[in-house]
């Protein structure tokens, strides 16, 4: 990351550039889908294990498939923007993990799986995710994503709390 | 499938670019060390639903909620909580940090595919149970007028609290910011 002599772009035009990106996704003419990214992991692992047949498949076919090629997007998008920056980096234990958690690959590693899974199951069990629920659906105002978003919040920083401790460094 | 291609790949980037994706953002968040991820988010709903009202008004776009089934969204929310404060990214993040060489994000990705896996199998056994099913509602008022100064007044309070945040939140000198 200290390879990367270009200014990094700040909360603030992060912020407007994902509102204004997510209003033209939505716009009819153009895209007429809004955001979304979880759907995409149960699509793979039902296209991987040939359960295409299965009800809950035939329920995502479309998110599943948009959404699929939205995060594959932005693997490349991420990875020509990392190259291009100089800040492309194979690394198995991030700084801040590190720094309260220690060095143990085994730990990181088994801590993110059971991220992961919790992360989808959660966010199949809500039907979104924070770009599908919390991004696209608040900016609906709608009731389903304002909750979840309030529920999540909770739930990240009372996680935080007890897993990384009350003052972490 | 282009288009959900072309607008991963404006996301990939910018996201990168942001740092928005890393672990130290996300699980710095959940660390109360960083508070980059909120502000971003929060600025993003308050801009995009201005947007988005604008758009329906002038009938560019359209309303595409998620229904409110009451159980399923706050024990998923969560769940969800607990599995992005401990995995430090989430579902879209997630291939951005695969993107740029983060290989616990690759880790996570197997224990994500996994899950859906297992959602696929235990679906028809739950889905009677992720209720009520409240309907797709929002917080839009009957009449246009009523729901422009809703909108108004809940972008802006976004906005503000993404400012307040940032007033907040105690200066450190980070490299990736």
């Amino acid at each position: 990351m200290t390879g990367d002599k270009r200014k990094p772009l700040t909360w603030l035009w992060l912020g407007i550039l994902l509102g204004t990106i997510n209003a033209i996704a939505a716009n009819v003419y153009l895209s007429d889908r809004l955001i979304g990214a979880s759907t995409a992991y149960p699509w793979l692992s039902g296209i991987l294990f040939r359960l295409s047949e299965s009800a809950y498949m035939k329920q995502i076919s479309i998110a599943g498939a948009w959404e699929l090629f939205f995060i594959a997007g932005a693997l490349v998008g991420s990875l020509a923007s990392s190259v291009v920056g100089k800040n492309f980096r194979l690394q198995a234990i991030p700084r801040r993990w590190q720094a309260v958690k220690g060095g143990s690959k085994a730990k990181r590693m088994s801590w993110a799986f059971a991220g992961g899974f919790l992360l989808i199951i959660g966010a199949r069990l809500a039907d979104g995710c924070t770009s599908g629920h919390i991004l696209s659906g608040g900016m609906q105002l709608a009731v389903s994503s304002l909750v979840f978003a309030v529920v999540v919040a909770a739930s990240f920083l009372i996680t935080g709390r007890i897993f990384y401790g009350r003052r972490s460094v | 499938m282009m288009k959900a291609f072309l607008f991963g790949l404006i996301f990939g980037a910018i996201a990168q670019r942001s740092r928005i994706n890393a672990f130290d953002t996300i699980g710095g968040f959940a660390m109360r060390k960083d508070f980059m991820a909120a502000k971003a988010l929060l600025t993003a709903i308050g801009v995009g639903s201005v947007l988005f009202f604008l758009e329906v008004q002038l009938g560019w776009a359209s309303l595409d909620m998620k229904p409110f089934a009451v159980t399923g969204v706050v024990a998923g929310g969560a769940i969800f909580g607990i599995g992005m404060a401990v995995l430090g990214y989430c579902p879209g993040t997630l291939a951005v940090s695969i993107g740029e060489g983060a290989i616990d994000a690759l880790v996570g990705l197997v224990g994500g595919l996994t899950a859906g896996l297992v959602y696929i199998m235990i679906y028809p056994r739950i889905a009677n149970f992720l209720g009520p099913d409240l309907g797709k509602i929002n917080l839009y008022a009957e009449s246009s007028a009523a729901t422009a100064l809703i909108v108004i007044v809940f972008g802006t309070a976004c906005v503000a609290a993404a400012i307040l945040i940032h007033k907040r939140e105690t200066p450190h000198v980070d490299i990736n910011r």
